[in-house]
């Protein structure tokens, strides 16, 4: 590892508050909040960013499209150049390479504005053409079947994505919901994670497999997919090769359940609010199951389905990223005290402290929060007429069209970045414990989600008065 | 190789001087572990809050926290 010890000594000479533009949960941070505060201003000044958030609209014939694309080329241009700067940035900072990372977005925002533009075509629903499913299929497709180049990965940032999405996302979210559903999604959330958790370890350790792994391929079923499975490894000072045994299964699960789930539901006929609860409770990762639910938002309106479009994403929103995601400090911390204390000791000391929730703390989830708290300010004492003929086009569609263009960036790139020849073997005792915690986590999730909060999730999906 | 290092290890390697952020062995660079370990892009990345400041120690073979420390420390 070259240059990696004058690495570290200039690093401990940096400013303490090197970590605010050092880690990509920050840079998500900045680039969501600073689009709503740019959105904000613009808006009390009288103008709006829908100018450049532009998206392509519903149309029949490819001349419709063809036109739409070429009447909206600048727009189009001027939004890739403003994403390009944008992440270019954070990249940068990050320390990726630049010459890399451009030619990289540009074949991503290319394929993504036609993957976008197939969603909007009148006949899609029909042949289930969904953005993120068609976007999750081609990357898969190219990915395992042709040789990608290998600078084309520097663009595919699928957590940057997701995460900036999500910051965004807190713009369209009434902070009032988030403080009325918030303790009711924390509820079920732990009910489940704690279930989930303890069959897989349970079941793990039943099985011979060493504790460590237990519990990194717990917490990954249980938590927050690939980003617990990482942080648990860390906190319990696992074996190199148990965090990619556990990365291998979450990927494989939360793909399979990216289809299964918005379908099922779908088949089932559920309320968006009450799909999306169950996906928040029952898929492993934020960018997995924000595919799903987005999926599912397609499918408001259709074959007796009730409930707003948004209300899966937000119901999917409050569960996986309110009650899952936030506790991963809390779950690296206790078990990092377990694994000190209780388990085998192989000559290596922990040092587990309460700052450890905070370091592991994802930051983004503060971006989230504070975008919806500027715009519910925003429309403070506007009546509802005028939050829908004011607020929401000129500024709050606006920055969904941004969201839903980070998102696409994100599902294409889960699909391109998915090499299954490459992922780790996981092993059949593996893949038996997180298999059991899969089945009890979708059952129970389905229980929580449709039967015992079923009132609460369905509320959550009605129009506004 | 740009290496990641946050303030809070930073503040901790300055009080624990033999931990493994400072050790030889050990290597918390996010695009090394991005390339060790296969899938973690996917859906997940190696310059996440949630990950801190941990790393691989080749010696020991292990995923560590940049706090941890055992005999085999060498300093850098």
């Amino acid at each position: 590892m070259p240059n990696h010890a004058n690495a570290i000594n200039s690093a401990t000479r940096q400013s303490p508050w090197r970590e605010l533009f050092a880690k990509e949960d920050w840079w998500a941070v900045w680039i969501g909040l600073g689009l709503v505060i740019v959105a904000g201003v613009l808006f009390a000044s009288g103008a709006s960013l829908k100018w450049i958030a532009v998206t392509p609209q519903k149309w029949s014939t490819i001349d419709q499209v063809a036109a739409q694309f070429g009447a909206n080329a600048t727009r189009y241009l001027a939004l890739f150049a403003l994403w390009l700067v944008l992440f270019g940035i954070g990249v940068r900072a990050l320390g990726l390479r630049l010459a890399e990372f451009v030619p990289a977005f540009a074949v991503l925002f290319i394929v993504s504005a036609l993957i976008y533009a197939l969603g909007a075509w009148d006949q899609a629903s029909r042949y289930n053409l969904e953005p993120p499913l068609v976007a999750l299929v081609l990357g898969l497709l190219a990915s395992n079947l042709l040789r990608l180049p290998a600078w084309l990965q520097s663009g595919l940032r699928v957590e940057f994505y997701i995460k900036t999405g999500i910051v965004l996302l807190g713009a369209g979210f009434p902070f009032v919901l988030i403080l009325w559903a918030g303790p009711v999604a924390i509820g079920q959330a732990a009910i489940v994670s704690l279930v989930t958790f303890g069959v897989i370890y349970f079941v793990a350790v039943k099985l011979g497999l060493d504790r460590r792994l237990a519990a990194t391929l717990g917490v990954g079923g249980a938590v927050c997919g690939v980003s617990g499975a990482i942080a648990v490894a860390g906190a319990v000072g696992a074996k190199k090769e148990h965090a990619p045994i556990a990365i291998t299964l979450v990927i494989l699960w939360a793909i399979v359940m990216i289809f299964v789930l918005p379908l099922v539901a779908r088949a089932l006929g559920l309320p968006t609010g009450v799909a999306g609860a169950w996906i928040g409770t029952s898929e492993f990762a934020d960018a997995a199951g924000l595919a799903a639910a987005q999926t599912y938002s397609g499918y408001a309106g259709q074959a007796g389905i009730t409930g707003t479009p948004e209300a899966s994403v937000q119901a999917f929103t409050l569960m996986k990223v309110i009650g899952r995601d936030v506790w991963i400090g809390v779950w690296a911390l206790v078990l990092s005290i377990i694994a000190t204390t209780r388990w085998e000791n192989d000559g290596v000391t922990s040092r587990a402290d309460a700052g450890e929730i905070w370091r592991r703390f994802p930051k983004f989830v503060i971006g989230f929060l504070i975008a919806s708290v500027i715009v519910s300010l925003a429309a403070r004492g506007l009546s509802y007429d005028a939050y829908k003929k004011t607020l929401t086009p000129e500024l709050v569609a606006p920055l969904q069209g941004l969201r839903n263009w980070a998102f696409i960036f994100c599902f294409l790139s889960i699909g391109l970045t998915t090499r299954l020849r490459d992922l780790a073997t996981a092993g059949a005792r593996p893949f038996y414990a997180f298999t059991a915690g899969v089945v009890v986590n979708v059952i129970l999730g389905y229980i929580l989600s449709t039967i015992v909060f079923v009132d609460f999730w369905q509320k959550l999906g009605q129009p506004g008065p | 190789m740009n290496l990641w290092h946050s303030p809070a290890a930073t503040a901790r390697t300055q009080r624990a001087p033999r931990s493994c952020a400072t050790c030889r062995h050990f290597c918390a660079d996010p695009k090394a572990i991005e390339a060790a370990i296969p899938g973690l892009i996917t859906l997940g990345s190696g310059y996440a809050s949630v990950r801190s400041d941990d790393g691989l120690c080749e010696r020991r073979q292990r995923y560590l926290s940049a706090a941890s420390s055992c005999s085999q420390y060498e300093a850098r």
